[in-house]
């Protein structure tokens, strides 16, 4: 028995056009929620550098020489609910009024000082600048328990931009300005 | 006088006309993948809710991606694990150490001391933390001296760029 010759031959390709409503409704649906979703928020860091872990021992190796010790400043930056102080080794700066308070007392609003604290920073600079101090780049930052974050945050943010150092790189021999306060640290009063 | 009917009106036909599509479809592309690269670019490090409000920082700089602790009103997370509740840390009096913390550190430090050595891959002793902005000084002290205890030097505190006077 003979078979019965292919239909193939006589279909015809349709000329279908692709439907792109579903497309389109996702991409609706979409495009809204990931607007929702995304914050347009662009996110930024502060340093802060811990000193490495020592391995105990005092040093006092065969190679260290007695050499003659750069005096300290050791600045630190007391953050209290009252206000914010200033001090150093063996000063602590006080307050406009004189009194035994804070260096920068509280606003009238509630809020801290920080643009009094940029003008403390910037007279402190230009004191300890050429004096010689070995940490005069080294600024430790502590408060009391129920401080925010927020406070500190800002408090290192404004050490950070309030004063600058410049430096002549030696590879493109062009002036790099460096934030003078290299070296912020915190840390916490043990009493 | 009569007038004539409108020859117009009764010879309308009406047409069907297929909207073009295309010019609004490369919109939509193109807007689908600026948001999708936005998303995944900012959403990684910090997603903001309500008990994890980023500070506000006003000094330029750019995250990279790395370790990752957040500090939120009710937990600690290790890379997005909740590993503490902040309200226990916050309680805990006797030790500047978060043991949880602390443990998950020290298991991550040592790997990446043992890549150093067997590979050559440096450590470079950094870890990324994100706190809310309420998050008392005893939590943030707490984090910073668990984190340098185990050999995790180098902190970015990382928040939301702000302008100067919205900060101050």
């Amino acid at each position: 028995m003979a078979f019965k010759p292919s239909q193939r031959r006589s279909v015809k390709a349709e000329n279908t056009e692709l439907d792109l409503r579903p497309i389109m409704n996702m991409m609706c649906i979409l495009i809204p929620l990931l607007l929702k979703c995304s914050e347009f928020v662009k996110m930024t860091y502060l340093e802060l550098n811990l000193p490495p872990l020592s391995g105990g021992g005092g040093g006092g190796g065969a190679d260290d020489k007695p050499e003659k010790e750069k005096p300290k400043i050791g600045l630190k930056l007391v953050v209290t609910e009252k206000g914010m102080t200033i001090a150093g080794n063996s000063i602590v700066l006080a307050g406009e009024g004189g009194t035994t308070g804070p260096t920068l007392p509280k606003l009238a609003d509630g809020k801290y000082d920080f643009r009094g604290l940029e003008q403390k920073m910037k007279d402190i600079v230009k004191q300890i600048n050429g004096k010689g101090f070995e940490d005069e780049r080294t600024i430790i930052i502590t408060a009391e328990d129920v401080i925010p974050y927020q406070a500190i945050v800002t408090a290192m943010d404004i050490i950070t931009n309030s004063e600058f150092k410049e430096f002549s790189d030696p590879s493109s021999n062009q002036k790099v300005k460096q934030p003078w306060f290299a070296n912020i640290g915190v840390g916490k009063i043990i009493i | 006088m009569a007038f004539k009917p409108s020859a117009a009106k009764k010879n309308k036909r009406s047409e069907e006309g297929t909207l073009n599509m295309n010019s609004m479809m490369d919109i939509l592309t193109i807007m689908l993948l600026f948001l999708l690269m936005n998303f995944s670019t900012s959403g990684a490090l910090a997603t903001k809710s309500d008990g994890m409000q980023p500070p506000k920082i006003v000094t330029k700089n750019k995250p990279k991606k790395m370790l990752l602790i957040n500090v939120s009103q009710a937990h600690i997370f290790y890379n997005k694990d909740a590993i503490a509740e902040t309200e226990t840390v916050l309680a805990q009096k006797n030790s500047f150490l978060i043991p949880q913390l602390a443990e998950k550190l020290e298991e991550d430090a040592n790997k990446a001391l043992d890549l150093e050595a067997r590979f050559g891959i440096e450590f470079k002793r950094e870890v990324i933390v994100v706190c809310d902005d309420r998050t008392p000084f005893n939590v943030l002290m707490k984090v910073v001296v668990t984190c340098g205890r185990n050999q995790f030097s180098n902190l970015r505190l990382l928040g939301a760029l702000a302008n100067k006077n919205d900060v101050i």
